[in-house]
């Protein structure tokens, strides 16, 4: 009986040991989950950003008019409603004396309509251009 | 019973280790992780000041062009060049915007650049 209660003894140690670090092991998935998680937002945020302004360039030049457009994660061109992000495009234009100032809202949003970044940009177009985009 | 506590022994401290190294790799992931949303952040907000910059830059050509048209006043801040040209330089937010439209309308520049500001508090070599 001695013997016996003394190899529990001697388990108990062991026991709390595993238990210690089956909990560290725990801690430190959920620390790397978090960064994965951190990661994966960031390169979203910066997909955006990037989206954004190349859209807003090519609105600039003309070569892109209002509406939406849909990309997948490697930023080329899909099929509407089947990219990972769609950049969406709404235009203001005011009048001015020698032509007309289009401004262009330029908003990037995921696959769950999440937005995640917004540019505007502008343009002035000469009283005998067309208007932008049309 | 002494050769099996020397056992467990040898077991723990090498998980310690194990476990202590894992530590020092999470702690390192997570570091990177944050360094790289901020940079990520820092380039959005540049990017945007930098559109809003050019925006400024849009609207007082408008005006500039008006004026050559003869159909408004010149625009704030205009310099009037001595060919006739007209420069101006914006200042946005840590964004500078610099300007300068020929006399038949063209541009001529249009270089948009951030603003920068030496940090005169480090006292590094002293």
């Amino acid at each position: 009986m001695n013997e016996r209660g003394g190899r529990l003894g001697h388990l108990i140690p062991v026991l709390l040991f595993v238990l210690f670090f089956v909990l560290c092991c725990g801690v430190l998935t959920g620390v790397f989950l978090r960064a994965a998680a951190l990661r994966q937002q960031t390169e979203v945020y910066s997909a955006a950003v990037q989206l954004c302004r190349n859209q807003a360039e090519q609105y600039r030049a003309g070569q892109a008019a209002p509406g939406s457009y849909w990309y997948d994660e490697d930023f080329r061109p899909t099929p509407a409603g089947e990219g990972a992000y769609r950049v969406e495009i709404t235009q203001t234009v005011q009048e001015q004396a020698a032509g007309q100032l289009c401004t262009g809202e330029i908003r990037a949003y995921d696959q769950k309509e999440q937005p995640l970044y917004a540019l505007e940009a502008a343009v002035f177009l000469p009283g005998e251009e067309a208007a932008h985009g049309e | 019973m002494e050769n099996r506590r020397f056992r467990v022994g040898s077991v723990a401290v090498l998980f310690t280790v194990v476990l202590l190294c894992v530590a020092i790799f999470a702690a390192l992931t997570v570091t990177t992780a944050l360094a790289d949303e901020r940079t990520a952040q820092r380039y959005g907000e540049h990017v945007y000041r930098q559109y809003a910059c050019e925006n400024l830059g849009q609207q007082w050509l408008a005006q500039a062009r008006a004026y050559q048209a003869g159909l408004g006043p010149l625009p704030e801040n205009t310099r009037q060049e001595a060919d006739g040209g007209l420069s101006v330089s914006i200042q946005g937010d840590s964004m500078e915007l610099r300007i300068r439209l020929s006399p038949e309308g063209q541009l001529e520049q249009w270089s948009c650049t951030p603003q920068w500001q030496p940090e005169e508090h480090w006292q590094l070599w002293q």
